[in-house]
């Protein structure tokens, strides 16, 4: 297989009038989803070459974010999804990353690239799902694709200010999917529901491996997790057999007091993304979904996947859950402060290697080399990348994770540098000095400063930087910054202070 | 100050870019999130002295002002 375009075809050949996606408004069939992909990919062809990056700047929600990004296949260009409601500075840092040949945008998109100062070509989805096929074009185009060539580039938190693209290839996909189809025994009757924006590396389970098996996907509306009722009713309307969140939403939709025993019969499969979950709500969403395995994963937006398992056993309240057994596809090494191996079932830093990690940031060597390393132990292994979280594996194989080597954090669920907070408290008139601090127990971050300015100052300057669930929860104004005797900022002076 | 002005400075306060009086689908339209919600349920909180429960929100009751002075009455009462 060369393309993802591929499972695509099959599928659409196989099940052409099966329901591909669908919302409360719209649905779109697996032939109706390859040929508007076809179409946008036709007219996409005259506007843009082989192997450029064209920029996704569509309703988070639309449906039509799936066309769009398989139009960009087919135009044997590589799509960047972005979020049309980050604040336009941060929208702007993003698309100078990313250099897009072409914004692809909806009303949504446009309004957001209007206050941004770029100069960038933009061309309406409307117009696109207006052309022709041009079989003859697109085939000309499709000889030209490589398994090798960037596929996607989704973008994340940066320490320096400045957001990350991390890039995937075909080839990333392609092994991707059918690794996932075969762990999770997925069959081509399930329904999945998708919550995650397409910008996240999350929704990936909800798109492909999806459409490779000939699978429904029913699209949540927008802010669902607001009204957690709601989405209970609708995942029993839909008769969702698949469902993936974070371990925070999880935990959010327990405390909301909307589970009842029994109360979601038809779930098969609750996936739990990222990280490690509680064992308390876990326990309780056990109770509400009887005919239904509790499934971990651990990865990341560079990583995909890493490690995936059932949830089996009990556990106390304050037990850290393992997240699975690595794939059979992903080699691990642990490795000591100095760079040599953890012994065997010892926490070291964690370094992947498998066919779907990211090939690297997009247009930043500097930080790419920072994080991907070749050889880290010297003994011929090829390259790996650095994850930043520490674990270990247990003795029956499966994976622990225990935090982060730095600053990394997961707050409500969305990771961010704590260090691109602070550097956008640097670009706060008034700033003078200050850190940030993050409340693991609570999820609260703080924020400490000095000078002549004060909370809403900061908030309102911030909120034109950074998107919402950057901003720090607690603000403290102190008369001066504790240090340590070697004029270290002392950050356990500061932990104190968080209560 | 009647119910619906004070009401409208509720929000203000949460978010100041929004016209609370003549938007008709705040939630549909994603132009209040979950985050403005959360606030939101605060402030009623404060003006109005009624707690919603979390769980018992429904997206209806927040598409515009006439929908949550609404559900304000239903928790006073």
């Amino acid at each position: 297989m060369k393309s993802m375009l591929e499972m695509l075809e099959a599928t659409a050949v196989r099940v052409p009038d099966r329901i591909a996606f669908f919302d409360e408004h719209r649905q779109m069939t697996f032939i109706g989803l390859m040929e508007r992909a076809k179409q946008i990919g036709s007219c996409l062809t005259h506007a843009a070459p082989p192997r450029a990056v064209i920029a996704l700047l569509l309703d988070a929600r639309s449906i039509e974010n799936i066309p769009a990004m398989y139009g960009v296949l087919y135009a044997g260009c590589t799509y960047a999804p972005l979020d049309v409601a980050m604040p336009p500075a941060r929208l702007q840092l993003m698309l100078e990353t990313l250099r897009p040949a072409l914004c692809l945008t909806d009303q949504k998109g446009e309004k957001a690239l209007a206050d941004c100062t770029l100069q960038l070509r933009t061309l309406s989805l409307t117009a696109a799902v207006d052309a022709e096929i041009d079989e003859e074009r697109l085939h000309a185009v499709r000889m030209q694709v490589r398994p090798e060539d960037p596929m996607s580039i989704l973008c994340t938190s940066g320490t320096t200010g400045t957001p990350k693209g991390s890039a995937q290839t075909h080839a990333s996909y392609i092994r991707w999917t059918q690794a996932t189809i075969r762990t999770y025994g997925f069959s081509e009757h399930e329904v999945f529901a998708n919550q995650s924006p397409f910008f996240y590396a999350n929704s990936i389970l909800e798109v492909f491996p999806p459409i490779a098996l000939g699978a429904s996907v029913y699209l949540l509306p927008q802010g669902v997790l607001t009204f957690p009722k709601r989405m209970m009713e609708l995942l029993n309307r839909h008769q969702i057999t698949v469902f993936c969140m974070t371990p925070s939403s999880f935990t959010s939709v327990v405390r909301s007091g909307v589970l009842e025993t029994a109360c979601l019969p038809m779930l098969r499969w609750g996936i739990m993304s990222g990280e490690s979950m509680p064992w308390q709500p876990l326990s309780q969403w056990m109770k509400s979904t009887p005919n239904a395995n509790w499934w971990h994963f651990y990865g990341s937006t560079e990583m995909f996947s890493v490690a995936v398992g059932k949830v089996q056993g009990s556990y106390r309240a304050d037990d850290r859950l393992p997240v699975g057994k690595p794939f059979e596809e992903v080699k691990l090494l642990f490795l000591n402060e100095g760079g040599t191996e953890a012994p065997p079932h010892e926490p070291g830093e964690m370094y992947v290697q498998s066919p779907w990690v990211a090939q690297g940031y997009w247009r930043d060597l500097s930080r790419t080399t920072e994080a991907w390393i070749d050889d880290p132990l010297g003994r011929g292994d090829g390259c790996f990348y650095r994850s930043g979280d520490i674990g270990y594996l247990r003795e029956d194989g499966e994976l622990m994770v225990l935090g982060r080597k730095d600053r990394q954090i997961k707050h409500m669920g969305y990771r961010m540098e704590l260090e691109e907070l602070e550097a956008a408290l640097r670009r706060t008139p008034g700033w003078t000095e200050g850190c940030v601090l993050h409340d693991k127990r609570t999820d609260r971050i703080f924020c400490f400063y000095t000078g002549d300015t004060d909370e809403n100052m900061i908030r309102s300057s911030l909120k034109a930087l950074l998107p919402r669930y950057m901003l720090p929860d607690v603000y403290l104004h102190l008369e001066s910054m504790p240090y340590t005797a070697t004029m270290k900022l002392d950050r356990n002076a500061l932990k104190e202070m968080m209560t | 100050m009647n119910e619906m002005d004070r009401l409208l400075t509720a929000l203000r306060e949460v978010k100041d870019d929004v016209d609370f009086a003549s938007e008709t689908a705040l939630i549909d339209d994603g132009l209040i999130d979950s985050l403005d919600l959360t606030q939101i349920l605060l402030a009623l909180d404060e003006a109005f002295d009624i707690h919603i429960p979390a769980g018992e929100i429904e997206p209806e009751n927040f598409n515009d002002v006439d929908a949550m002075l609404a559900l304000v009455h239903r928790y006073q009462s």
